[in-house]
């Protein structure tokens, strides 16, 4: 389970005083409605649509990421979209902590919880809800509105569940995502 | 190297910048092209109708040599890939779904996420693709909640995406 030492160039990646690690080669729409709660990766390739922010006034921040967050190459976050009495609007998305999201997923979930690990080339439909503690497998597709429940492994299109996942589950993924943070490290020889 | 791309653009369309025009491309009055979408006439010219929306990560190539009309009010959804030779009217490609080459599409058809055609298949009028196994039945239901739906969902991309992005002109 050891994870291997990622290097990127020093000149791809912005770093911000909260230990967000930004790719310039990521898209990131209307960059104020955006919230990285701290050592966070987005890597190349990545896009967050903050520019489809809910109608009227108030609150404007439209996705906020938690810690220790990684957005693999190519994901894309983008908020949910649906009319509500009668006025359409996109709706804000919230991530929690310790949350992988691998290459090339698609996310237009309402939420998803702390400890919580998706795998590549998955599909989130709008409005899931993803509970902490749960594990989506690789090209899984998870349909609109449906929602994920605490430790449990989704797997297949639809997405079903397919197991459960020990009560330890919350501290093998922190330290993982930890220890990922830590291994991604400007390469040297620039 | 890259030769600039032949845009026509109805000026009450919204085409952004940052996404990858290639060839001779015509936009019709209300269709919405998001950031980050890629529409390639390599081949013959492409020719939006009213309404659509492309969204970021799209794809829709023409490498054929006669133009790919595309209808009215189409949705091509994050990361979906158009390579078809003709589509209708209010089709909706969703997530990550593969219209494969020679494809023909009518109208009020569904592709669903992660679902792909057959090479040069004609889908009648109202097809749904669905399922690991990419099913297929036909839409009995009534659409017309779905274009108001639709037609609100322009208005609002049109209000507000001029905000966060640059848009793009004819050439």
């Amino acid at each position: 389970m050891d994870l291997p030492i990622i290097k990127y160039s020093k000149s791809e990646y912005i770093e911000t005083d909260t230990g967000n690690k930004v790719s310039r080669k990521s898209v990131i729409c209307g960059s104020q409605n955006i919230i990285l709660g701290g050592k966070t990766i987005l890597q190349t390739g990545s896009v967050i649509r903050g520019d489809l922010r809910r109608t009227g006034p108030g609150q404007a921040v439209v996705v906020s990421v938690g810690r220790y967050c990684f957005l693999s190459q190519g994901c894309v976050i983008r908020p949910p979209c649906k009319t509500y009495k009668g006025a359409f609007s996109y709706y804000p998305m919230k991530i929690g902590d310790h949350v992988t999201i691998g290459e090339g997923s698609i996310v237009q979930a309402a939420s998803i919880g702390s400890f919580v690990s998706i795998g590549k080339n998955c599909v989130i439909g709008k409005f899931a809800i993803i509970k902490e503690c749960s594990r989506i497998e690789d090209n899984t597709v998870i349909p609109a509105n449906a929602v994920v429940p605490s430790f449990t492994i989704y797997s297949g299109s639809p997405g079903r569940l397919v197991d459960e996942l020990p009560e330890s589950i919350q501290e093998i993924f922190e330290a993982r995502t930890k220890d990922r943070y830590a291994k991604f490290v400007p390469s040297t020889d620039v | 190297m890259m030769t600039r791309p032949r845009l026509t653009i109805s000026n009450k369309a919204l085409v952004c910048q940052d996404n990858d025009l290639r060839g001779n491309i015509t936009v019709g009055a209300r269709t919405v092209l998001h950031p980050q979408c890629k529409v390639w006439a390599t081949g013959g010219s492409i020719i939006f109708g009213s309404g659509n929306i492309v969204e970021e990560n799209a794809v829709i190539i023409n490498r054929g040599p006669d133009a790919l009309i595309i209808g009215d009010n189409n949705v091509f959804e994050v990361g979906s890939v158009m390579e078809g030779a003709k589509i209708g009217n209010r089709n909706t490609l969703e997530v990550r779904s593969h219209v494969k080459s020679g494809t023909w599409l009518g109208d009020d058809c569904v592709i669903g996420a992660v679902c792909s055609t057959n090479e040069g298949e004609v889908l009648e009028d109202r097809t749904v693709i669905y399922g690991t196994n990419n099913e297929r039945r036909t839409y009995a239901g009534n659409r017309a909640s779905n274009i108001t739906i639709h037609t609100r969902h322009l208005e609002y991309l049109m209000q507000t995406l001029p905000k966060f992005n640059h848009a793009r002109s004819s050439s």
